[in-house]
């Protein structure tokens, strides 16, 4: 057996899930592997050094009450989702605006470009010239696409750290306006430098 | 003579809108995850912040519990994420205070508050870890998680878990903080 295959072997060893024939290979390899035996003192030692923790009580509080947060028809669950749909349509309506006022949609006037790409409905073709301009309008489309994923997410972080961030004001009973302008310049360049990131809990 | 009500159902009870449930399962938890905060923050005012948000957290997302798992392990799910937040949170707060990286070194004064010796050795020894190595020898030796339950709470595969906590087994075998508390 390597080192390599040992090690991983090491944690199961400790904790006596391993096969019989497994413990048997390990066995001989750690007869023979001064490294890994070490390793293995180490791995005990740290187990047996957790045991020697202390636990302390904890602090009293004030845990949150049944019901204040449970409901899922309150204003605080719909806040968020709100303000992200807002943000969106807003976000949505400044990226179309150039394409309305540059390029009148081809076809059928009186469809606008933000009903075309956000329905994706189909994009009338009538003259060889339109399919340059539906060309560009769907690859903006796309973009559109990509970026109203991004946003979404970007909002729903957001919304998260907002929430966080002012749970933190509260817990902490914050005094003082430095401490207040430091958590807005904290929140203002979270969402300035924000880049999309794994959705969190 | 009676046995203390299962998790699960104190968590059904709770979403039902008893607060007796519900203070029962902070009560039988909120010990357990003070201490896991005091490890890996370093210091007992952050521990009790971050124990809050914990619970705040568990108290956000219980309706989404769907009792198919250990409740322990779900709720140091939420307990691993909002450590990592607050962590998160605390360094770019440090930074007004012309300070890099962690507020609590392993070497300042404010373990001191550990209560006994071995706590406060084993506190610098941890804090001296990276986040990600500290997560694992935590929920491994103090919150005795396998390593497929530490792989699901820190959205990582069991090897990746093991190889951080041997990582961390290579770092913590030189500390000499360490082998004190023994």
């Amino acid at each position: 057996m390597r080192c390599e295959d040992a090690r991983f072997r090491l944690f199961d060893y400790v904790d006596h899930t391993l096969a019989d024939r497994e413990r048997a290979d390990l066995d001989e390899h750690l007869d023979t592997c001064s490294s890994c035996r070490s390793d293995l003192e180490s791995l005990s030692d740290l187990s047996l050094q957790a045991k020697v923790w202390h636990d302390l009580p904890a602090p009293r509080w004030q845990p949150p009450r049944v019901g204040s947060g449970f409901d899922s028809s309150g204003l605080q669950q719909w806040f968020p989702s709100l303000a992200s749909a807002l943000a969106l349509i807003l976000v949505a309506g400044l990226y179309l605006q150039p394409a309305q006022t540059g390029l009148p949609a081809p076809g059928n006037s009186s469809q606008t470009m933000a009903g075309t790409q956000l329905t994706g409905n189909t994009i009338p073709v009538s003259t060889s010239a339109d399919a340059l301009l539906i060309s560009n309008r769907l690859e903006r489309q796309r973009e559109l696409q990509a970026l109203v994923q991004l946003l979404r997410t970007e909002m729903d972080r957001r919304n998260e750290e907002t929430e966080e961030s002012l749970r933190y004001v509260i817990a902490h009973q914050l005094q003082g306006q430095q401490e207040i302008d430091d958590l807005y310049q904290y929140i203002r360049k979270v969402s300035l430098d924000a880049t999309p990131v794994q959705e969190q809990m | 003579m009676f046995g203390e009500a299962p998790d699960n159902k104190l968590v059904a009870r709770a979403l039902a809108g008893s607060n007796s449930a519900w203070n029962k399962l902070i009560k039988r938890y909120e010990r357990r995850v003070y201490n896991y905060a005091l490890r890996m923050v370093g210091n007992p005012d952050d521990a009790q912040d971050m124990m809050q948000e914990v619970f705040m957290g568990v108290h956000r997302n219980l309706p989404g519990y769907r009792g198919d798992g250990v409740f322990a392990a779900w709720l140091f799910r939420i307990a691993a994420f909002r450590c990592t937040d607050f962590l998160r949170r605390r360094r770019f707060h440090s930074s007004f205070d012309e300070a890099d990286g962690d507020r609590i070194s392993p070497n300042e004064p404010a373990l001191e508050a550990m209560a006994t010796h071995a706590n406060e050795q084993i506190s610098r020894a941890l804090l001296d870890l990276p986040v990600e190595q500290r997560h694992v020898v935590e929920l491994k030796f103090f919150q005795h998680f396998t390593f497929e339950d530490i792989a699901n709470q820190l959205g990582i595969s069991p090897n990746t878990a093991k190889t951080r906590l041997y990582a961390a087994l290579k770092k913590l075998k030189s500390h000499e903080e360490l082998r004190d508390a023994m």
